[in-house]
């Protein structure tokens, strides 16, 4: 009888559950979005998930190689990982024998990441969902879109903003910089070059400013806020920091929601450990849930009125 | 007694409260303004949400609050139905499963997947789609989002190959998608919303409910609401769509 209870207990730690359900780990930094986020991922799973949280050691490092070892020696079911460095650790730490990693609210995870290696959600809000929401708030009627990027990063993701887009009736006019290359030197010439004259063009009704730090960044920013303020043509942004009225440049911005991240991230947790899916099977997906900032003193430039009380929120 | 007192004084004069599940509505604020406004409901602590996690919250923290929602979650035991919506002389709607240009049969998980709007627990969803729409093979794994605007995200985001909808949402979409939007299932009728309280018996929810203006039923998307009769269950008709 003792050889069957010591069994029973062996077993139920080795498939990671316990009396109270599976131990899922959460490794992040001890920022305020990263809170919220991993406290939509409590709530959501409820009582029948025990949690073990691990803080990084400083707001641009993982956490300790040490804390890390022994939080996996209690055999999580699932790694939940915020922010690249802490993504990074967990994975390093999991390898490919452990628990399945789910990464979140870290930067271009969807170039980081090798495909199954760990699903998650993107930080980037797509394309689709920064110009629908624009259309829906400002009930302005889009018809198609300039979308500078850089073709050498982000081919893929603007290939399904075009088949996203079009399937709402908007056409996306992608200007790829790396045509001739991707020296960062020859991308902001060739910005500085044309930037006015395709934001100017015929049938572009607003310009999507992508959140790409290799085209957004501080030399070729007069450029754009100087372009945008030229513009009859309302400028949206992933980012809500560019949404400010001493900044004057993006009129609109969808942002992550961190609370929304934290609902998706759940929703993966669950298909994972309740449905036995694959990470595979979900990849890297675009937030779903976002915020949204208005600068007023442009929308008041640009004649556009804005849905009661859409001015800043979710 | 006196200490007596403080703790019954604000139990006795506590005022009736009405909690408000409406997840179509533009505005909640706005919603919550004319439902505070109307005559019916005067002296009457009304909340207004759109998002089924916050309705369930309310009614958590408001154990004797009357509840103004749709259908599945009055029906289930605990609640006794006084009063039924009605639009256009009919109680009853149908949901809609569209996709996008094709049908959602095969291909990547987020194709096999039909996203909904959370009105319930996960546990309760698979019985749910059974029951709305018994002819039918519908996907198997469903995805919940918090509001209806997430289901068009969602859908537009290749999340899933199609969502479960209201008629007003399936017309949101079809705009949303000029000409991309096909109606793949119909299901049997639901009820429209109605009024449940928790205590059985004579309640003063009816009398005062059935009495809302027509600016307050119009912002709920109703016309009147009648006294409920009838059987307590979720879906008027028996026959499949």
């Amino acid at each position: 009888m003792r050889f069957l209870g010591v069994f029973l207990l062996w077993l139920g730690l080795t498939l990671g559950w316990a009396e109270d359900g599976p131990l899922v780990l959460i490794v992040r930094p001890d920022q305020p979005d990263f809170v919220e986020g991993a406290a939509a991922i409590r709530r959501e799973l409820g009582p029948h998930y025990r949690f073990e949280t691990i803080l990084a050691t400083s707001r641009v490092a993982g956490p300790s190689a040490e804390d890390l070892a022994a939080s996996l020696a209690r055999r999580p079911r699932l790694v939940v990982a915020f922010d690249n460095p802490c993504i990074a650790a967990a994975l390093a730490a999991t390898g490919s024998g452990g628990p399945p990693v789910i990464a979140a609210m870290g930067l271009n995870l969807a170039q980081e990441l090798v495909r199954g290696q760990a699903s998650g959600v993107a930080f980037e809000v797509a394309p689709f969902t920064l110009v629908t929401r624009f259309q829906e708030v400002s009930r302005t009627r889009i018809r198609a879109v300039l979308l500078p990027y850089r073709g050498t990063v982000f081919a893929a993701q603007v290939e399904d903003a075009r088949r996203q887009l079009d399937r709402a009736g908007i056409r996306v006019v992608a200007r790829d910089l790396t045509v001739a290359g991707d020296d960062p030197q020859r991308i902001a010439w060739t910005l500085e070059r044309h930037l006015a004259e395709w934001v100017a063009e015929d049938g572009i009704d607003a310009v999507v400013v992508p959140s790409d730090s290799g085209l957004v960044n501080r030399r070729l920013m007069p450029l754009w806020t100087k372009v945008a303020r030229q513009s009859t043509k309302p400028f949206l942004s992933g980012i809500g920091a560019l949404v400010s009225e001493r900044l004057s440049f993006c009129v609109f911005a969808a942002f992550p929601d961190p609370q929304g991240i934290g609902t998706q991230v759940s929703q993966q947790v669950a298909h994972v450990i309740e449905e036995g899916g694959n990470l595979s099977g979900i990849g890297i997906e675009p937030p779903v849930q976002v915020m949204i900032r208005i600068d007023p003193a442009q929308a008041r430039r640009l004649g556009l009125t804005f849905r009661d009380g859409a001015e800043e929120g979710r | 007694m006196i200490r007596l007192l403080a703790f019954l004084l604000p139990v006795l004069c506590q005022a009736a409260e009405l909690v408000v599940y409406a997840p179509e509505t533009a505005s909640s604020l706005r919603l919550h303004r004319i439902l505070a406004a109307d005559p019916a409901l005067e002296g009457v602590e009304v909340f207004v949400t759109s998002r089924w996690r916050t309705f369930e919250d309310q009614l958590a923290a408001h154990p004797t609050a009357w509840a103004l929602a749709n259908a599945p979650l009055l029906l289930e035991p605990g609640w006794s139905p006084v009063l039924q919506g009605r639009r256009l002389g009919v109680a009853s709607f149908r949901y809609r499963v569209i996709a996008i240009d094709a049908s959602p049969s095969a291909g990547p998980l987020s194709a096999a997947t039909m996203g909904l709007l959370q009105e319930c627990g996960r546990d309760r969803v698979d019985r749910m789609i059974a029951d709305l729409f018994p002819a039918y093979q519908l996907p198997g794994r469903h995805r919940m989002v918090g509001k209806p605007a997430d289901l068009l995200q969602i859908l537009g985001l290749e999340l899933v190959g199609s969502v479960l909808v209201t008629p007003t949402q399936a017309t949101q979409a079809m705009a949303s998608f000029p000409g991309r939007v096909r109606v793949l299932a119909e299901s049997r009728p639901v009820r429209l919303p109605l009024v449940a309280v928790r205590q059985p018996g004579e309640s003063p929810a009816a009398a005062r409910l059935a009495g809302l203006g027509a600016a307050a039923l119009t912002e709920l998307g109703l016309d009147t609401l009648v006294p409920f009769a009838g059987d307590p269950t979720p879906w008027i008709e028996a026959t499949a769509p």
